[in-house]
């Protein structure tokens, strides 16, 4: 894979992959981490990409695996300034809106790691079957834990 | 509730800026994966092997010590052999798996390399303990166990408190195994169970 055809797949991607890695980190230092290992993966894995699936299901794949096997020590982090991912504020309708966004960050974090996997497949408005392919569970299976995480994340961002 | 969270979701548009820097910087970085990580250390191991059984070699044959070089050679190959199968093992485990059999892949690979680490450990232990012992006898000054036992009861004693300090080695070295990697795949197993149940 050329770089030049690396970057723009990651464009395409980038998205997808700083959404899901920024529910898994606890800070900017593990955002860029994850960020970065992702999109290494990406680069390696690119050429031995068969088509088989829809490029954004690979995709999600190799940034859920990366952000839920990276097992790290629950470091005591003291922060001085607010995670912030790398992105232009200008891109935000308001602060009210990004407060909102931050909320919902917040609470998916207090998730369980799989839990947290699942419901960002669902916020993404993937089909349960492409949740299926991407997680290698039932299809089945999706819709009940779907609908007990819903209810979970709905009661931490009511404050219960 | 459903929509609500969806569109909540869709506000939500961080994006990091790809600079050519940056991609440099991506694609000349090492992987800091468990995996890449478990299969950089086997292929470190696996250098060492490769040099230091042939140096071994040749130093038993350059001592005449013709019985220790055959068993130098009849360890060496299933040594090669065990350590390509374990990397072809380990490198199956495919980043762009489905999440369920990667961390499963990830499970496995880890239970793999603490029994390697038990393993070796154990096996290196004891090729130490004999190669010193089989040294002690070539010197001349020892003839055999049972001429031993007899001049020097101290020589007995001096067998037990190395089998002591062997045990306690390998509790410690066990212990420590167990320490660094029975927590990661305890992780692992859960989640594995999560998606599963």
């Amino acid at each position: 894979m050329k770089k030049v055809d690396f970057k723009d797949l990651l464009e395409e991607n980038k998205h997808i992959i700083s959404k899901l890695c920024r529910a898994y980190s606890n800070d900017q230092d593990e955002f860029e981490d994850y960020f970065q290992e992702v999109s290494l993966q990406i680069w390696k894995a690119y050429d031995s990409f068969k088509g088989e699936s829809k490029i954004s299901t690979w995709i999600y794949r190799i940034t859920l695996n990366v952000c839920l096997s990276e097992i790290r020590k629950n470091k005591r982090r003291i922060s001085t300034s607010p995670f912030k991912p790398d992105f232009d504020a200008a891109d935000h309708p308001s602060d009210l809106h990004q407060e909102k966004v931050d909320n919902l960050y917040n609470a998916i974090k207090t998730l369980k790691k799989v839990d947290r996997a699942i419901i960002l497949l669902y916020l993404e408005d993937k089909k349960y079957k492409e949740m299926a392919e991407i997680l290698g569970i039932n299809i089945s299976n999706i819709g009940v834990k779907v609908n007990r995480i819903k209810h979970e994340l709905k009661l931490k961002l009511n404050g219960q | 509730m459903d929509n609500e969270l969806k569109d909540l979701w869709s506000l939500n548009t961080s994006d990091v800026e790809l600079s050519e820097k940056k991609i440099d910087t991506i694609v000349k970085s090492k992987s800091t994966t468990l995996i890449a990580k478990i299969i950089k250390t086997i292929k470190i191991e696996h250098i060492i092997n490769l040099i230091s059984f042939p140096l071994f070699l040749a130093l038993t044959i350059y001592e005449s010590k013709f019985i220790l070089s055959i068993f130098t050679i009849v360890l060496f190959v299933p040594f090669l052999i065990y350590y390509n199968r374990l990397l072809i093992k380990l490198k199956q485990a495919k980043i762009e798996l489905n999440v369920h059999d990667y961390l499963l892949k990830c499970y496995k690979n880890l239970k793999a390399f603490v029994l390697h680490y038990k393993i070796a450990s154990t096996s290196l232990a004891v090729i130490s303990f004999f190669v010193s012992l089989s040294y002690d006898f070539h010197k001349g000054e020892i003839k055999s166990v049972e001429e031993l036992r007899l001049e020097n009861s101290n020589y007995l004693v001096s067998i037990f408190a190395i089998v002591i300090g062997l045990i306690i080695l390998f509790a410690v070295m066990w212990t420590i195994i167990h320490l660094l990697y029975a927590g990661k795949m305890k992780k692992l197993k859960r989640m594995i169970e999560e998606l599963e149940n």
